[in-house]
């Protein structure tokens, strides 16, 4: 048995260091029309969401499997929407063509993206230890 | 001794489904793209995927005890 949960360890740590710098092999949605700060804005924008609803996945998992309380799954949902009304606010100062606001805000959601994910692990370590 | 490798574990997994989670977005995008979806449909998906996500863990939220 312990040696089956230290390899889902060793399994874990190379997805660790991805979860990091979540960014795809190539960009993905970008119209190649928009210019560099536009495109480099779209990519990080669309990156935020896929990491948004990874979250929120995990989190509807964690809830269901009785690792988070309702109340901390809660907490945790409203990160995201929070999270997900900043990203939309970044999509409609890029429509509107303010590509460095647009950049600027979703470069900062991202990195708020980052803390989330280690939060809801974080928090899936902490219960288990009770 | 177990219930703290346990805990470890719990933390790992959730990592773990983190990344299978993203990494299925990006399969089914890809898809998309491959099928001729324009980049501004591919947005637009992401954003559907993102708030579908959302409600749905708002869903098992609702139905946890």
């Amino acid at each position: 048995m312990k040696k089956l949960i230290l390899a889902l360890i060793i399994a874990a740590l190379p997805a660790c260091a991805l979860i990091g710098p979540v960014e795809p092999a190539a960009p993905i949605g970008v119209p190649s029309t928009l210019p560099e700060a536009g495109k480099q804005a779209q990519n990080v924008i669309n990156e935020a969401n896929i990491g948004l609803a990874a979250a929120a996945s995990v989190i509807a998992a964690n809830v269901r499997d009785g690792i988070y309380t309702k109340a901390q799954a809660q907490s945790h949902l409203d990160q995201v929407r929070d999270y997900a009304g900043k990203i939309d606010r970044a999509q409609e100062a890029l429509t509107l063509g303010d590509f460095g606001s647009a950049q600027s805000q979703a470069n900062a959601v991202r990195s708020l993206i980052l803390i989330l994910h280690r939060e809801v692990a974080a928090q899936a370590r902490k219960e288990g230890a009770q | 001794m177990n219930g703290g490798i346990y805990l470890v574990v719990d933390a790992a997994l959730s990592l773990l489904a983190a990344k299978f989670e993203r990494d299925a977005i990006i399969a089914r995008v890809r898809e998309k793209e491959a099928a001729g979806a324009t980049p501004e449909e591919i947005t637009a998906d992401l954003k559907a995927m993102r708030d579908e996500a959302i409600a749905k863990a708002q869903d098992a939220i609702n139905r946890a005890r």
